[in-house]
């Protein structure tokens, strides 16, 4: 298999978790998308200065901080608001890497990039991300999310601090998109303003949504088949992009909960059926 | 010590005063009524002691502890829990993990990945928990299921089985038996009073008056946001503003008080 | 990216006279308003924050372009604002009837349907501009010099031409209009409880569905009138044009209040005005991200915008 495909795929599955993470919380921030932007072209200026593991780690760290900030700022934020406020910081991102000509290149961008990368590079991340996401929604930390997501001030009169569980997954869902953005540049050498913003956020939601938000499974699915799209859709190569926004509209609209929500309705139709079927018999 | 105390407490929304200068006291192991009319603030007041309104003025003290003031969070984890009116259960969870979510540290967010031995450790520990609560409702084998595969009334029972895996100092409880057939009601009557002979403190919010004078040891009856009476249950009620708050005082003074035994007039009148 | 306002009749880059660059922005202002007000209508009554807006006023002017290049003849520029609010109407309603609806109707909790809507607009907002980019010839486009001329006056020391003062005068005009319309008629009260509970609107016999493709459809036509006019007042069409936009709305939106028309006029020229004399005072580079800023002051310190939402919960 083609080495950019699978650490494509691999980055792509990064995306994903970065918004499984908020999704299955419930907190609507989008902000993973900026967050790409600002981890890649921290990455991709220092890593000519420096080792590129600092370099990742750099971004990573540079991030972080960022993201409390960020999360601190909109935490009294909702629904609507919290998601239309991260949408705003990703589109300004958007905008500086475009304008700021003197640090990231402008419209033309960053070329020349060391081509650091390997498979087994990426998959380590990802391997380090899936276990720190698998662990953190472990136990009760799974429970807290879901009845966050669920039930917010229900959750607050069971104990859970939600203030800081919502910080919490804001600042892990941006630091897996600087994650993933850090390590695009060294898998392609290029970097160019327009890379993240909404095409970025379709990207990761589109993952979410067809793999499913209930944990890492689903973005490891989701990237599955979004990896292997472009290759099926070979024939309307300029037309991806309507493909990707049909597609996402019509999974929002008809299986919501993704391919594992699928797997999982028809688990119960079947239970169901042979309940029923074993009751006729019985009867 | 007594295990709550409400020191003349407000709670004003603008220009509506929901509670307006309310006291009572409840001694530990008790099982105390709040009961009045609709929009008598009783809902209001079960909100204040647990966090969900502030209080305009006034304190609310508990074993000692001033909880007024402390966050949601905060005032649950000190060990007063309760249930809500309206069900409230996390569809997509079992029952087991619903029940252990009482049990949960809700400060330790982050321990699955910052501590995972002692996260393994307080599973463990909030599984039995939870387990122990499920059986002490009734509900042993429900575990496994999910809360929308359950009859309301079991679904009520896990509720209250959630508050106590908490093992709390003080219970609320919401108009447990809203919209339940009598039979459910007495079954939900005799779970509460076997917690009361194991000792727990509870607070019940109900409208089913003869339930409640029935249960508890302790009423107190509120109207317009004020108490009214408080007191021994089967007494309060018979109480004349208590009457004229529910029967409306033309009623009230047209029907006379029963004799203290048969506690008649109101239980024809209220008939839910 | 475009610029909407530097290469109007007042270009910043020559005249430094206050009165040009408030001919500037009361000009912006009028088009931020335009297709802001869409933005907030949708959300205040609908609840539907919908992120294919700036695909749909970059696709009103866009399609502007395919129909003078396929006609081949010079129409004149209130012809193409007719039918560049004609194209926007037709997404917006196909948008709120195929998928904004049905996902309303299906969703289990308000907070899911918020969700749902909020992605399933991000993928719909995907297609026009990919649609843009492939059937665009140039990066930038220009409408033909003959429509986008336009009578230039002189305002004392200042220089205005008939499309500026068109646009602040059409805008005020419109979104007075439905200002009045939302809440002097029947119609307007309907959509004010269809923002109270879509539920209770129903069953009140309010025929919601039908309300809302027509709010949907007029907020479609605003945005993509809008965005011809920008086109013309920045002679300059890039399928890329919606995504900037975007974060203006949002600005406007949140300035004056999620559903609030009167807090969109105010927000809309409040924006401008900063930006336009923050860019030809200061820097250039702070134009989009004073929009930011304002964005987060105004949530962190005063949520509900400088005029509340209060007034859509009155139904």
């Amino acid at each position: 298999m083609n080495e950019t495909l699978l650490m494509t795929g691999l980055s792509y599955y990064l995306i994903g978790l970065a918004f499984q993470v908020v999704l299955r919380s419930g907190v609507f921030s989008l902000a993973a998308a900026g967050f790409w932007g600002i981890g890649a072209y921290t990455c991709a200026l220092t890593v000519p200065h420096l080792a590129w593991p600092i370099s990742v780690l750099l971004a990573v760290a540079v991030s972080a901080v960022l993201a409390v900030v960020l999360a601190a700022t909109l935490g009294r934020l909702r629904g609507l608001y919290l998601g239309m406020a991260t949408i705003a910081f990703d589109l300004l991102i958007v905008s500086l890497a475009f304008g700021w000509d003197s640090l990231t290149g402008g419209a033309l961008g960053l070329y020349g990039i060391p081509r650091e990368a390997s498979p087994l590079m990426v998959g380590a991340f990802a391997a380090v991300a899936t276990v720190v996401v698998a662990m953190v929604q472990s136990r009760a930390g799974g429970r807290f999310v879901d009845v966050l997501r669920t039930d917010e001030p229900l959750a607050r009169s069971l104990g859970v601090e939600t203030g800081r569980l919502r910080v919490a997954m804001a600042v892990l869902s941006g630091v897996l998109g600087a994650l993933a953005g850090a390590l695009t540049p060294l898998i392609f050498g290029v970097l160019g303003p327009e890379e993240s913003g909404f095409p970025l956020v379709v990207l990761g939601l589109m993952i979410v949504v067809i793999g499913g938000s209930g944990s890492w499974v689903g973005p490891a699915l989701g990237a599955l088949v979004v990896t292997m799209l472009p290759e099926l859709l070979r024939f309307v190569e300029e037309w991806r992009d309507v493909v990707y926004g049909a597609l996402v509209v019509v999974m929002v609209l008809f299986a919501p909960s993704g391919l594992i929500g699928l797997v999982k309705r028809g688990q119960t139709a079947l239970r169901r059926r042979s309940a029923d079927e074993s009751e006729v018999m019985t009867t | 010590m007594t295990a709550l105390q409400v020191e003349d407490i407000a709670v004003h929304f603008g220009g509506v005063k929901a509670v307006d200068g309310v006291s009572f006291t409840i001694e530990p192991g008790c099982l105390c009524g709040l009961v009045g009319p609709n929009g008598s603030g009783k809902t209001t007041l079960l909100n204040a002691i647990s966090g969900l309104v502030p209080l305009t003025r006034g304190r609310i003290v508990a074993d000692g502890e001033t909880v007024s003031g402390r966050s949601v969070p905060q005032i649950a984890r000190s060990g007063i829990r309760r249930t809500f009116q309206a069900i409230r259960l996390v569809p997509e969870l079992t029952v087991l993990q619903n029940v252990m979510l009482g049990a949960d540290d809700g400060r330790r967010v982050l321990d699955g990945l910052l501590r995972p031995k002692r996260a393994a450790r307080a599973d463990r520990d909030a599984r039995d928990r939870a387990l122990q609560a499920l059986a002490r409702v009734g509900l042993e084998g429900a575990g496994s299921s999910r809360p929308g595969e359950l009859p309301y009334g079991h679904q009520r029972r896990v509720e209250i089985a959630r508050a106590l895996a908490a093992d709390p100092r003080l219970l609320l409880l919401d108009e447990p038996v809203a919209g339940m057939s009598p039979a459910e009601r007495a079954e939900i009557g005799e779970l509460l009073m076997s917690l009361r002979e194991s000792g727990m403190t509870q607070l019940l919010v109900e409208h089913d008056l003869r339930m409640v004078t029935q249960l508890t040891d302790h009423l107190v009856v509120v109207d317009f946001g004020r108490v009214i009476a408080d007191g021994e249950p089967a007494t309060t009620v018979l109480d004349d503003r208590v009457r004229e708050a529910y029967l409306g005082r033309a009623t009230a003074r047209r029907r006379p008080a029963p004799s203290h035994r048969s506690g008649g007039a109101l239980r024809t009148s209220e008939g839910s | 990216m475009s610029s909407p306002g530097a290469t109007g009749a007042n270009n910043s880059r020559t005249g430094r006279d206050v009165l040009g660059q408030i001919v500037n922005a009361l000009t912006l202002g009028g088009i931020y308003l335009l297709f802001a007000t869409g933005l907030t209508l949708s959300w205040g009554v609908l609840d539907v924050l919908n992120l294919a807006h700036g695909s749909i006023v970059m696709f009103g002017a866009f399609s502007t372009y395919l129909l003078l290049q396929a006609s081949g003849t010079v129409l004149a520029l209130p012809v193409l604002t007719l039918f560049a609010a004609a194209v926007g109407a037709l997404l917006s309603t196909l948008l709120q009837l195929l998928v904004f609806g049905p996902i309303r109707r299906r969703a289990a909790t308000r907070g899911q349907a918020e969700l749902s809507v909020l992605i399933a607009s991000i993928g719909a907002g995907l297609i026009p501009v990919a649609v843009a980019l492939n059937l665009a010839d140039a990066e930038v486009m220009n409408l033909p010099r003959e429509t986008a001329s336009t009578a230039i006056h002189q305002l004392g020391p200042a220089r205005i031409s008939t499309l500026q003062i068109a646009i602040v005068v059409l805008a005020l005009v419109l979104t007075g209009a439905l200002a009045w319309w939302i809440s002097r008629t029947s119609s307007g009260r309907a959509l004010r409880t269809i923002a109270f509970d879509p539920t209770t609107a129903e069953q009140l016999g309010v025929p919601v569905g039908r309300l809302s493709a027509l709010l949907m459809a007029i907020s479609g036509a605003l945005a993509g009138g809008s965005g011809l006019l920008l086109a013309a007042n920045a002679n300059a069409i890039a399928p890329h044009m919606g995504d900037g936009l975007l974060l203006k709305a949002f600005a406007v939106v949140v300035l004056g209040g999620v559903g609030s028309i009167g807090g969109a006029v105010i927000g809309a020229f409040v924006l401008a005005f900063a930006e336009t004399f923050a860019v030809a005072y200061v820097a250039g580079e702070l134009r989009d991200v004073i929009a930011f800023a304002l964005i987060l002051l105004v949530l962190v310190l005063r949520p509900q915008g400088l005029i509340s939402r209060v007034s859509w919960q009155r139904a």
